[in-house]
């Protein structure tokens, strides 16, 4: 304090310290004990989500009907999505938390290009992405189909009505034609703004360059029998897009 | 007067990082439904129960109360003696904004203290959330608000220090005295209820020398 005060002020100031001091750990106390009640409240719904689930799976298990396999299909897709939503989220974050480097070199003999010269050799690396989600989406439900079939042929027949190996193959091709929908779609769309951009840039004959002269256009004489034309460019205002007209 | 209580924000604490893991544990739980094995289940509902509570409730109800994230939380556990002693200077710091803001408002240095012991008071009952910059906010509102509204006018003489700040309002005497506290003109708009404008246009007194 600036001022002087006296004796009686001094102890007003003092009192009024532990006033603030005790106030603020009054805040605190009620805020720790908010907080443990809340968490106790979230432990408590968890526990009460939990049993649900194992509930739920109860009901599932006792089932006899065709209802069963249609609900455990149904769930084997909510995992697929959720998968599918989870790899969504976190693609930025792992992407951010990668150290920046540079790419190394494709050599001749490296895997990825061997990938690349398959792709190209099997028209895929050149393809419209719809037909490239389609050939991986294909082969994939080949590859499934042989796969059950051996299952089925070398299990015992007991193992057979376990709906697990088929529906995790719905699961897992349901999930891959997901991801490979959404990078065509990216793909797609990086290719439109490709397009637009190769639209909105001036063709390459068209040159602007900065002058500090005073505005004026000379047309000097080529050997080659064309012009040039020099502009001297000021700022102004974004009129938008601009067309323009060249006579010959 | 404006001393309103931050309006608390539900949804602060969800983002993708928790909806994420909210995601996982759904997907384990799933999992668990669909598989044949009961120990296997079992596990995964274990899993999915521990990710959703330390993953998405807990942040999220924490967030929602105003708590500090759990990480700091810890932090501030193992590390009270400096976390009291931060608390200690931003408290001295508090209390003497306080007592200036309400001595140049009343005029009146007992009447001041008692009045910003009514404001701490206040503030303690009504508060409701993290101990920090917007509660010291909360404090000073209330004790400017008490200040102003403050209907005793002690008498003064010629002599008193602060005989210059008797002919002008209240709340243009908060105003000054909010500004020789460093106070952001916009945090003295909003605590006074007064149009930023205005607050602006109070023009500080000039010395004695100058005069």
């Amino acid at each position: 304090m600036e001022r002087a005060v006296n004796g009686d002020d001094s102890e007003s100031m003092h009192k009024l310290r532990v006033d603030v001091t005790t106030a603020v750990r009054r805040v605190e106390r009620r805020l720790a004990v908010r907080l443990v009640a809340t968490w106790v409240t979230v432990l408590a719904l968890t526990a009460g989500l939990v049993t649900a689930g194992v509930l739920a799976r109860g009901y599932i298990q006792s089932l006899t009907s065709s209802w069963r396999p249609l609900l455990v299909s149904l769930l084997w897709l909510l995992v697929a999505i959720g998968i599918f939503l989870i790899i969504s989220l976190a693609w930025p974050a792992i992407l951010n938390l990668r150290p920046k480097r540079k790419p190394p070199p494709v050599r001749h003999h490296s895997w990825v290009a061997v990938v690349r010269r398959f792709a190209r050799r099997f028209a895929l690396g050149d393809s419209p992405p719809w037909l490239r989600v389609l050939a991986v989406t294909a082969g994939l439900v080949t590859a499934g189909v042989v796969a059950l079939s051996y299952v089925r042929w070398s299990t015992a027949p007991s193992q057979l009505g376990s709906p697990s190996a088929p529906l995790l193959l719905v699961g897992a091709v349901a999930l891959l034609a997901g991801a490979l929908a959404r990078i065509a779609f990216r793909g797609w769309r990086t290719s439109q703004e490709r397009h637009q951009r190769r639209l909105s840039e001036p063709p390459g004959d068209f040159r602007a360059e900065p002058h500090t002269s005073p505005v004026e256009v000379t047309v000097e004489p080529e050997q080659d029998g064309t012009r040039t034309f020099t502009v001297r460019l000021e700022p102004h205002p974004d009129p938008g897009t601009q067309t323009v007209h060249m006579n010959p | 007067m404006a001393c309103d209580l931050p309006a608390p924000d539900r949804r602060a604490g969800i983002d993708k990082r928790r909806v994420g893991f909210a995601v996982m544990a759904g997907t384990l739980a799933a999992v668990g439904i669909a598989l044949d094995t009961t120990q296997a289940a079992n596990l995964l509902f274990l899993a999915a129960g521990l990710i959703f509570a330390a993953g998405f409730g807990i942040p999220v109800a924490t967030a929602a109360e105003g708590g500090p994230p759990i990480g700091k939380l810890v932090v501030a556990l193992f590390d009270r003696e400096h976390e009291r002693l931060t608390k200690r200077a931003l408290e001295d710091r508090l209390l003497d904004t306080l007592t200036v803001v309400t001595g140049d408002v009343t005029l009146h240095e007992p009447r001041a203290i008692r009045l910003v012991g009514q404001a701490v008071e206040q503030a303690a009952a009504r508060w409701r959330g993290p101990i920090g910059p917007a509660l010291y906010n909360y404090l000073l509102c209330c004790a400017v608000e008490l200040a102003v509204q403050d209907p005793w006018d002690p008498p003064i003489g010629p002599d008193h220090p602060q005989v210059r700040l008797k002919d002008l309002t209240r709340p243009e005497r908060a105003i000054l005295a909010l500004r020789r506290c460093k106070v952001d003109a916009a945090d003295i708009a909003k605590m006074l209820d007064w149009p930023l404008k205005d607050v602006v246009e109070v023009a500080d007194l000039r010395p004695w020398s100058e005069r």
